[in-house]
């Protein structure tokens, strides 16, 4: 090729090579047309795609979320606390399944029908046919059944699986599309406990390749019939999913990508979103203004969480075993000053621990009124009881990640004591040491505060009151014979109306026992960038976030 | 000299074991792991049964002799609370531990190393001082608080480096320097009074007459005997770097192992404790051994002492 | 001491002579902050008219008064709870000197002796202590202090605790060097053809040489109980609230930086200034007394 001298490549000769002379300008040349090329042959059919109707939807981008916590993060039910509900509705289908607003549903859940028997002893489940596990498997009621007893066995620790093993008897799977399951006593629940909006016992795993992998190489790459897969994770740091291509209740899913990430510290997490690392984060109640200020959307689950603090071991020989005392203690705390100030205004006050606004549907009385705040009552009352001087107790302080406020609580709580002349002690510790403690029954006469979701479903709200304040339970703070028995009234209940009436009778016999301290209803707040996240129900399902309705279109 | 090494051996073979019972003891000390995995609700016979499955209701020396005798073969049992092969979890999470600690330790020397031979040389003046202070600033205020400051300022502000996490070389850089300037003052102490010993010596005194020119003497000879004492301390500073990095990793949401032993503790994990302690304690025995055993070699003296 | 010649005791008229001869680089500002630091914590209910501990959340984060809704009422702020920021910082000295005074003593001490045991000893007992000393030091304080709050409850002797089981390691290793370099000089030797006990020996002859070392030991580690201190309170393993320490004033005010940037930043300077001044009078402290300390 002889060297063609242009003007404006005057001197970029290049070296010759065989006799053939190149110059820049002829590369040039080349590359130009290359690049032509490859845009056309790209451009021109998408292009012709673009006026040839609807585009085929594909997952696309990245969904990033930072938490201080999301459970164990080892994607097996029964090794798993609820806490990593969240990426869990996201691997799996439930059995049964749930809209936002906590009620059951037959759209999204495995079974589309079921019924109770009018002995309430037998549940039948008709699952859906045509469900396929990520690797293409049929789910059948075998891997109901399988799951099923897996979650309620003893080594489990998923949440709810001592209650479900102390009521089912038998799972039976009498063919591939039914599931029988027969209970020890009449129960009104079992679909509710099945269900999307409780627990994460009902998420249904492949029997076959968990048997063959076992529960180690199932942990490291497992298998779901949900709208995301696993693709990698390090427990306690980050969890990563992708796509499938389209989920039968779900549709195909918006983001190619959703990550879990775990970071325990707050301002971290806030410069995270600052700096676009992440998409949604956690956030206490109290950054939500100035997060709102800068201009990100913040999507609250309200009322999601009852916030209140236990009288423990009220049988004991202490102070708070007297009524008086107790309702001493509760005029103290000034609960406006609280939901206004540690909880940043975004708590309203409620009359019972647990029973929140949202159980109003379950039975609960809407007419109680939250306590008042009256501190010179409160000293007379102490005085009456016994104890014009006050008393000391111990108060504990740790914590949570759902209630990151606690220990500021624990505080203005003492300090509010403190004025009526009851010193408080202020414990400081990690949750899991004041937990042992409980269960142990070391904390006569102590404070303690905790959180749980608003519930709104008989059941759940029964059971958690059971939990609490029955004198068989390890975590009572009673042993009132007239308290059992309004409680083992309501759970042998035959129907739900008897249910609600009966709650609505424990919550009176609670609130003029004065047998916990109340201290808010707190809205649960995410912060996202409000460019990516526009529209997000946080639902009223206990511990999840509706995360599925993040990946929906 | 054999039978120094074999003594030296046999010490810190004894080290470990009585380290073993000790971590051993401890852990259990704080309470049972049992009670806290299970749900509220289960009874009694659900913890005993979890016990058992867990190894956890025999006695004592029978668990003592199962830990020892796996974790000699790499086996250190099962997370209580993860349930996975604490050696799975550790092998995560120690690469990660393990680049933070190096590259923490190459900002410190970077930082240390200069200041060190500068305070040395200029003995006495205020650039002595002013290394001093420099150096000393990194130990006067809490690494938490200099991470959280540096990310506000690096990372929000000026949008020069990510805020948390691992991903690129970048990640290294904040959380690196946080966990390094901790050491700096130490080390460039122990450098500084190094350097005056060895710049008072007889071989230096020597490379001066011979004419050589003062910064080959500094940075060529001098410094090469300054740093052995600083070596010595290598091993302690790196077993420092990989398990009291807890505050960079919770601040940073760095994956090491720091945060690993530090939920171990409070949910009373004993396998991942005394696994993270054992390897420790294993680096850090095996490195003074070598060290020793060096400087034996070297110094005849010290052998029979 | 510094001439190398056998001096068996020490005088308060070579204390005083040492001491005037290092007048020259004699660092005023540090020894002035630690003294007002000292005077605060000891008069510390007569400074100021707050409580430290009564809470008045109506009257949260006020910033300090040279910012609009600040008032010289609370001049430096109130923390989140709406106590006075000042006041918390002056009660907060005390609770960092009583903390870091009672670590070192237990730890110092603790540590002191078994470096003059293990010195003067040597042999098995020597790499005993050595060894265990060896080890303790890699052990991070940090999980020592969560795993003794996870036993115990964070308090106040918690903090000592774990501070003293990582302090000892490092005054035991050093008072064993210089123990080791001491007891084979002519004045032991006399000491012990005298007859003397060997618990007399290291009391009264070997304890006053290696005071020097235990000072300089002592001034340099006040400021790593501080700053460990507060490390613990942004765990969660502290000296609990009420009580306020620096430490957890820095922890509890991370939470604040973007708004209420106060909280943290007057105690993050108290910390600042206390523990460089405490360093840097150790260092200078090392090289009046003797410069063969360098090891520290």
């Amino acid at each position: 090729m002889n060297t063609v001298v242009r003007p404006w490549c005057a001197g970029a000769q290049k070296s010759t090579q065989g006799g053939r002379r190149r110059t820049a300008c002829s590369d040039a040349i080349k590359l130009i047309v290359a690049v032509a090329v490859t845009v056309a042959a790209i451009g021109l059919p998408s292009a012709a795609y673009a006026g040839a109707g609807p585009a085929a939807e594909k997952p696309t981008g990245e969904l990033r979320l930072a938490m201080a916590g999301i459970g164990v993060m080892r994607p097996i039910p029964w090794q798993e606390t609820v806490f990593g509900k969240g990426y869990l509705l996201l691997l799996y289908d439930w059995l049964v399944g749930a809209n936002p607003d906590g009620s059951l549903s037959s759209a999204n859940g495995i079974a589309e029908h079921w019924e109770m028997s009018d002995d309430r002893l037998t549940w039948t489940f008709r699952l859906r046919e045509g469900i396929k596990f990520h690797d293409g498997t049929d789910l059948t009621a075998e891997d109901v059944k399988w799951s099923l007893e897996m979650v309620t066995k003893p080594e489990s620790i998923a949440g709810f699986a001592a209650r479900l093993r102390a009521t089912i008897k038998a799972i039976e799977a009498p063919d591939p599309y039914t599931v029988v399951i027969r209970t020890h006593k009449p129960d009104l629940w079992l679909a509710q406990d099945l269900s999307m909006a409780a627990g994460h016992e009902a998420a249904i795993l492949p029997r076959e390749y968990y048997e063959k992998v076992g529960a180690d190489g199932f942990a490291a790459k497992p298998i779901g019939s949900g709208p995301y897969k696993w693709v990698k994770g390090l427990a306690g740091s980050v969890i990563q999913l992708e796509a499938t291509a389209k989920h039968w209740a779900e549709g195909v899913p918006k983001y190619q990508t959703v990550t879990y990430r775990v970071v325990p510290e707050e301002s971290t997490r806030l410069a995270m979103l600052r700096t676009g690392e992440t998409d949604i984060i956690g956030a206490s109640r109290e950054r939500v203004p100035e997060l709102q200020a800068s201009g990100f959307n913040v999507f609250v689950k309200e009322r999601g969480s009852v916030i209140g603090c236990y009288f423990h071991q009220q049988w004991e020989a202490v102070p708070v075993r007297d009524k008086r005392i107790r309702q001493a203690l509760n005029l103290a705390i000034n609960r406006e000053e609280i939901a206004n100030f540690i909880f940043a205004g975004q708590a309203k006050l409620m009359a019972m621990y647990p029973v929140g606004s949202f159980a109003v549907a379950a039975g609960a009385d809407p007419e109680l009124k939250p306590y008042p705040y009256d501190p010179a009552k409160a000293k007379q009352l102490l005085a009456e009881a016994g104890y014009p001087n006050g008393f000391e107790t111990t108060i504990y302080s740790y914590a949570r990640e759902d209630i990151p406020e606690l220990p500021r609580l624990v505080e203005a709580i003492a300090g509010y004591m403190a004025k009526i002349g009851v010193k408080l002690n202020i414990f400081s510790t990690e949750y899991p040491v004041a937990r042992t403690k409980r269960m142990t029954g070391n904390m006569p006469g102590h404070i303690s505060c905790l959180g749980t979701p608003n519930r709104s479903n008989p059941g759940d709200l029964l059971t958690l009151m059971y939990t609490l304040h029955h004198s068989s339970s390890r975590f009572t703070d009673h042993k009132s014979p007239e308290l059992d028995a309004l409680l083992e009234a309501a759970q042998a209940a035959g129907t739900e109306q008897e249910v609600k009436r009966l709650i609505g009778d424990l919550h009176r016999w609670l609130y003029n026992d004065y047998a916990t301290m109340p201290i808010a209803e707190a809205s649960i707040p995410f912060v996202a960038n409000s460019k990516k996240i526009t529209a997000w129900d946080l639902g009223r399902t206990l511990y999840d976030n509706n995360d599925r309705d993040l990946i929906r279109r | 000299m054999q039978r120094y090494v074999i003594k030296r051996l046999l010490q810190s073979l004894v080290t470990l074991v009585v380290l073993s019972i000790i971590v051993f003891c401890l852990t259990r000390f704080t309470g049972d792991p049992v009670v806290l995995m299970l749900p509220d609700d289960a009874s009694h016979e659900d913890i005993m049964q979890l016990r058992r499955a867990l190894g956890l209701d025999k006695p004592l020396p029978v668990q003592y002799w199962y830990f020892v005798s796996r974790a000699v073969q790499g086996d250190f049992g099962r997370s209580i609370k993860g349930q996975m092969p604490v050696m799975d979890l550790i092998s995560d999470r120690l690469p990660n531990s393990l680049k933070l600690a190096a590259v923490s330790l190459v900002i410190t020397l970077m930082l240390a190393l200069p200041l060190g031979v500068m305070a040395a040389v200029k003995k006495g003046t205020s650039i002595d001082t002013l290394a001093n202070v420099v150096a000393v600033l990194g130990q006067s205020l809490p690494q938490f608080w200099v991470g959280i400051v540096l990310i506000q300022l690096f990372a929000v502000r000026l949008r020069l480096l990510p805020v948390a996490g691992t991903g690129s070389l970048y990640h290294y850089i904040l959380p690196g320097f946080t966990l390094g300037w901790f050491l700096v003052a130490g080390i460039m102490r122990l450098l500084r009074s190094s350097m005056l010993e060895v710049l008072d010596s007889e071989f230096v005194k020597l490379a001066r007459i011979k004419g050589l020119s003062p910064r080959t003497v500094i940075w060529k000879h001098a410094l090469k005997n300054a740093l052995i004492p600083v070596l010595t301390f290598g091993a302690i500073y790196l077993a420092i770097l990989i398990t009291g990095a807890i505050l960079v990793e919770t601040v940073f949401a760095w994956p090491g192992i720091g945060q690993l032993v530090y939920q171990g503790i409070v949910y009373r994990d004993f396998p991942v404790v005394q696994a993270v302690v054992m390897l420790t304690a294993l680096i850090v025995v095996t490195v003074n051994l070598l060290v020793d055993l060096a400087y034996a070699y070297i110094d005849p003296r010290i052998r029979y002492s | 001491m510094t001439t190398g010649e056998s001096v068996h005791r020490t005088s308060i008229f070579t204390w005083a002579k040492w001491l005037a001869q290092a007048h020259r680089r004699v660092p005023i500002i540090p020894i002035v902050i630690i003294s007002l630091l000292v005077l605060t914590a000891v008069l510390a209910d007569f400074l100021t008219p707050y409580s430290p501990v009564d809470i008045s959340l109506a009257n949260r984060l006020r910033p300090p008064f040279w910012e609009d809704r600040g008032s010289l009422a609370h001049p430096l702020g109130t923390d989140p709870m709406g106590r006075d920021l000042l006041t918390r910082m002056i009660y907060g000295a005390r609770v960092s000197l009583v903390v870091a005074i009672l670590g070192l003593l237990v730890g110092g001490g603790v540590g002191a002796g078994l470096g003059l045991i293990a010195g003067y000893y040597g042999g098995r007992i020597d790499a005993l202590v050595m060894r265990i000393a060896d080890t303790t030091m890699a052990f991070p304080i940090i999980l020592f202090a969560i795993l003794l709050v996870v036993a115990l409850g964070g308090n106040l002797a918690t903090v000592v605790i774990a501070v003293s089981l990582v302090l000892w390691a490092r005054f035991a290793r050093v008072i064993r060097g210089e123990v080791l370099s001491l007891r084979e000089r002519d004045f032991v030797a006399q000491a012990r053809i005298a007859g003397c006990s060997p618990a007399r020996i290291m009391l009264v002859h070997l304890f006053p040489n290696i005071v020097n070392t235990l000072v300089v030991l002592l001034s340099l580690q006040v400021g790593w109980v501080i700053i460990v201190e507060a490390s613990l309170s942004f765990l969660g393993a502290g000296v609990p609230p009420p009580t306020p320490t620096w430490g957890s004033m820095i922890a509890e005010g991370r939470d604040y930086i973007a708004t209420a940037w106060w909280v943290s930043f007057f105690p993050g300077l108290a910390i600042l200034a206390t523990v460089l001044s405490f360093n840097l009078f150790g260092d200078w402290l090392r090289d009046a007394l003797d410069p063969k300390l360098r090891q520290l």
